[in-house]
């Protein structure tokens, strides 16, 4: 019986060593204390022992009891004394600890969201080379040499049939030349165009373009496909307008505007007082760039669409100099 | 190209308001940019594009308001069909003209007009010219300019009287001069076509006209020259001399050949109108005409491009409307293109001039089927994505630089420049090669930041670096990494600069997320732009996959920064293959951790790692964690040593450890760690 006494006391010295709260504290007074505990079931056992054991095991098991019942008491009164340290004065007005984080350059949140609704309409993303063969830029396009069509995709040259992409529809060419249909894919990039630096022109730019072809693609999938794109991009009450307009790789071809964001088309100094503005260029598949990857134009058609990621970014954050993205400069960064 | 309301309504009865005219224009694709309002006239500027050359001219756009409008179009009666030559008697006799190069030039006519009275023009013409942006010089020279606006087709008038002798179509020789009308002398190209007298070339065809044989107030006998030159050749000519006019504008982009002599009967007409003459007879060298295309139009394939259901009937007029002959024989449709349409070719093309006046928001929207990709984004993607993620977790700003940058910029970071790729024809010297490394950028950046007060910057850029090897170009996708100045600002913490512990520990941290963690071993490595001392290589499984260090003073203070720089490469492309995003649950120890702190006094050259390795090595199965808590060096201990405080953590899978299996394990390590790296403990 001692034994079980002492083994218990010991027990108890290790458990309110760790008693590191008031929840702890009871659950301990509980286990030792309570009308099921330990010591309780120590008492039950005396009437049982032999008559000359029973004085001394009653003696210790009562100061076991009462020393249990002190350590618990002063044990409260520590924790609690420890609580009522928080009472120290604090200056509640001075600025928070706000812990560090970085950001996502608009660019890269922008193209993010760009893709995002692509991907779920089940645009893969495609990738390819920014240093290209000029035959990918151009004549698979059907951008012929020395035309004028040539005139807006003004390049960079590395040597004499290689260049710096200047659109990522390179990697049109690429997909289909290497895929059969249908083919569903987005292809997001840098891309390079020789205009000189001012506030709406740079010299590298990103661009996600896309590109579907299967057995009935129609110009109207275009447009069903490209209301979704900006109503989620730009708002449930954004309005877009296709409008004729001339890309060679495209037939028919579309200019897509949408109506502006800023004076929700009533015309404004964004929009240059028409009410519009102009965010990306789509149209079918011109049959030429299908016989130029070895597609049959009779069997297929396709639908395609490009847009300047940077354009789109400084609509959507009200930025009005394109320079402002590659300066990094963190009171810009930090915004986003 | 300017037109004006008034312009177009000579060829069409547009009776409605102009701006319901601008917008059916630019609905149907001949786009207004802007207007403006002059004197109860509009005048509206039209960005035509490079497929429509018809478009550049005021019947071309006349011609789409009238199929927009449902109107005819009415075209002044020498533009309609070319009379024939009266009399093949009649022929010029006075004049030798010859054209050397049927290529460059296809179709030549000429005409003579003689007892013209070159003079100010009405002023119904001088309205037309100026609202067209042009400037009013005289009668002949304003009645070309309306003709090439009013049909597209450019045409050149020169004083006879000031040619000497013979005129021939012919390619410049080497060296060969003339001013210009615009007062400038040029030296022509070889090769480059001119119209030439006996002794020097009078005009650069297509392009400019001379000074020698200008039309001016005392001319008497005109010279009416209206032709087709090749355009690419026109283009070349334009571009060498860095010029560019109504008429270059035009060729370049394909005039139409029928009108070449229609336009010569136009101008002469007017010219003999406005101021007198006796005309000539046309004297017309290869007597060529426009391709005209026959494709067999079918309305179910146009609606089936379009995704419309127009009926075959709305179809044919419109084609017919915009000028093509149609020939209906049971179902099938035949089209022939006009001259000044051939950039229509086959069916596509067709559609898209029936959705045009049909209307693009006519057409429905409708959604494809999904092509159904089996993976929607590749690894690679994925793991940028989490690369971007997590630094800016970390407390990294992405940045986005330059792919262009200058050459003296991978001097300055002390870069090697053997396999770069270098741009042909850059606009500046911030773009003679693609960058090698992501150095220069990141430093620009840093260098702009710190110039305006910033205090702390830590940035990442995702990005690429190009190399060139055996005429093999390269793009090798590339984290870099740059923390400079105070790691906080803010009054919780004192104002501690970033080291290269916290490049390092940005790195692990990475690297970890990255699923690498706890194989990388890092040594000391030499990179470009990088400190001596303070430079490390990460090596995994014998692959490269990361440098840092701080950036070499002198390159730091080549980009104007004071301060101490570190940075950071990562090789995505080596990380990749072992990079294991995926977690699995790994069961933990329900038994409680017993702590131990050791202190090592060792070399300075006694590598943290190989102490490391070794408390875990043999404490195997019990060591969970070695944290380092402390690093002294100071008076208490020899000047070449250091001392490291280890704090290790026991714990077992099994059971509860006893004191004593702790200590007899703690004691082990601590020889292991004497015997092999003779190092003493405090």
């Amino acid at each position: 019986m001692l034994e079980k006494i002492n083994e218990i006391a010991q027990l108890f010295t290790n458990d309110i060593g760790n008693a590191r709260g008031m929840q702890t504290l009871e659950e301990i007074r509980v286990k030792y204390l309570g009308r099921k505990g330990l010591v309780a079931e120590l008492m039950s056992k005396l009437p049982s022992l032999e008559k000359e054991k029973k004085p001394a095991a009653g003696r210790e098991l009562n100061t076991l009891k009462a020393r249990i019942q002190k350590e618990l008491e002063a044990r409260q009164r520590t924790l609690l004394s420890g609580a009522s340290l928080t009472r120290e004065e604090i200056d509640v007005t001075m600025p928070g600890i706000k812990p560090p984080e970085g950001r996502l350059h608009p660019i890269t949140q922008t193209l993010n969201e760009i893709n995002g609704i692509f991907v779920s309409l089940g645009f893969k993303i495609a990738e390819g080379p920014e240093i290209e063969k000029e035959f990918y830029n151009f004549e698979a396009l059907n951008i012929p040499l020395e035309h004028p069509s040539r005139d807006a995709f003004d390049t960079f040259y590395i040597k004499k049939d290689t260049l710096l992409r200047s659109h990522t529809s390179t990697v049109q060419v690429r997909i289909m030349e290497k895929t059969k249909p249908p083919i569903q894919a987005i292809m997001p990039g840098r891309v390079y165009r020789p205009d000189a630096v001012d506030a709406t022109h740079s010299f590298m730019f990103h661009q996600v373009e896309g590109l579907m072809v299967d057995r009935d693609i129609k110009f109207s999938d275009l447009k069903g496909i490209l209301n979704i794109f900006t109503k989620q991009m730009f708002g449930e009450k954004t309005e877009a307008r296709f409008r004729p307009s001339f890309f060679p790789f495209t037939e028919p071809s579309a200019e897509v505007d949408i109506s502006c964001i800023m004076c929700r088309g009533k015309g404004c100094r964004v929009c240059s007082h028409t009410g519009w503005l102009e965010i990306l260029g789509a149209g079918t598949v011109n049959p030429r760039v299908f016989e130029a990857v070895g597609y049959s134009p009779r069997k297929y058609k396709g639908l395609a669409f490009g847009m300047g990621v940077e354009r789109i970014a400084m609509l959507k954050y009200g930025i009005d100099d394109i320079r402002l993205f590659f300066e990094n400069d963190i009171r810009f960064l930090k915004q986003f | 190209m300017k037109v004006s309301y008034s312009w177009i309504r000579d060829y069409v009865d547009a009776n409605i308001d102009p701006k319901k005219l601008m917008s059916l224009l630019t609905m149907s694709g001949t786009n207004v940019t802007s207007y403006e309002s002059t004197g109860g006239d509009y005048i509206f500027d039209f960005e035509i594009t490079a497929n429509r050359p018809d478009c550049l001219a005021v019947i071309g756009i006349a011609r789409e308001a009238a199929a927009l409008l449902g109107k005819p179009l009415k075209i002044p009666k020498e533009l309609r069909r070319l009379a024939k030559p009266k009399s093949k008697s009649k022929k010029e006799t006075s004049l030798s003209i010859s054209v050397k190069d049927a290529k460059l030039c296809p179709r030549y006519t000429a005409r003579v007009i003689r007892d013209v009275e070159v003079g100010p023009s009405p002023d119904w013409l001088r309205e037309r010219i100026i609202s067209a942006g042009l400037r009013p010089v005289n009668n002949i020279v304003d009645i070309t300019n309306f003709v090439l606006l009013e049909t597209g087709q450019p045409l050149h008038a020169f004083d006879l009287d000031r040619i000497n002798g013979a005129i021939s179509v012919r390619c410049a020789r080497k060296g060969e001069r003339i001013i210009t009308i615009d007062n400038v002398p040029r030296t022509c190209e070889e090769g480059m076509l001119v119209i030439a007298d006996e002794s020097a070339p009078v005009a650069i065809a297509g392009v400019m006209g001379g000074l020698q044989a200008e039309v001016n107030d005392m001319t008497r006998t005109i010279l009416l020259e209206s032709a087709f030159f090749n355009p690419i050749s026109i283009r070349r000519t334009a571009r060498f001399l860095r010029v560019g006019s109504e008429s270059s504008y035009r060729f370049e982009r394909k005039i139409d050949v029928d009108m070449v002599p229609r336009a010569s009967e136009r101008a002469s007409a007017l010219i003999v109108e406005i101021s007198g003459g006796n005309i000539g007879p046309l004297i017309d060298i290869g007597k060529v005409s426009s391709p005209a295309k026959t494709i067999n139009f079918s309305v179910d394939r146009a609606n089936s491009i379009l995704g419309t259901s127009v009926d075959k009937k709305r179809a044919v007029k419109i084609l017919k409307a915009l000028g093509f002959s149609m020939e209906d024989k049971k179902g099938s449709v035949k089209v022939t293109t006009p001259g000044f349409r051939q950039d229509v070719k086959g069916d596509a093309d067709l559609a898209e001039e029936v959705a045009r006046i049909y209307g693009y928001e006519n057409i429905p929207l409708t959604i494809p089927r999904i092509a159904g990709n089996t993976r929607i984004k590749d690894f690679i993607n994925i793991f940028e994505e989490k690369i971007k993620t997590t630094l800016t977790r970390l407390n990294l700003n992405e940045i986005i630089t330059y792919s262009l940058i200058s050459k003296s910029s991978i001097r300055y970071a002390n870069i090697n420049d053997d396999e770069t790729v270098v741009i042909e024809n850059p606009l500046s010297i911030d773009q003679e090669i693609m960058r090698p490394s992501m150095l220069p950028g990141m430093l620009k950046a840093i260098s702009h930041n710190f110039k305006r007060y910033a205090k702390s910057l830590s940035f990442f850029e995702v990005g690429k670096v190009y190399g060139e090897k055996n005429g093999i170009y390269t793009e090798e996708p590339v984290l870099s990494l740059g923390l400079a100045g105070v790691k906080r600002e803010e009054w919780s913490s004192p104002g501690e600069d970033f080291s290269f512990f916290d490049i390092k520990g940005t790195l692990e941290k990475l690297l970890g997320t990255l699923g690498f963690s706890g194989e990388i071993s890092f040594k000391k490595g030499a990179h470009a732009g990088l400190g001596a001392n303070t430079n490390a290589i990460a090596e995994y499984k014998g692959k490269q996959v990361a440098r840092i260090g701080e950036v070499d003073r002198d390159v730091s203070r080549g980009f104007d920064i004071e301060k101490r720089v570190f940075y950071g490469e990562v090789y995505i492309e080596n990380l990749l293959k072992e990079a294991q995003l995926d977690r699995k649950y790994i069961p933990y120890s329900r038994y409680p951790s017993v702590m131990r702190d050791i202190s090592i006094v060792a070399d300075k050259g006694t590598a943290s790692c190989d102490i490391v390795s070794i408390i875990k090595e043999v404490g195997r199965g019990l060591v969970k964690e070695t944290l380092l808590v402390e690093l002294y060096k100071g008076k208490q201990i020899p000047k070449d040593k250091r001392a490291l405080l280890y704090r290790i953590e026991y714990r077992s899978d099994e059971k509860t450890l006893e004191d004593a299996e702790v200590e007899k394990v703690h004691s082990e390590i601590k020889s292991a760690l004497t015997g092999k790296l003779s190092v003493s403990f405090r």
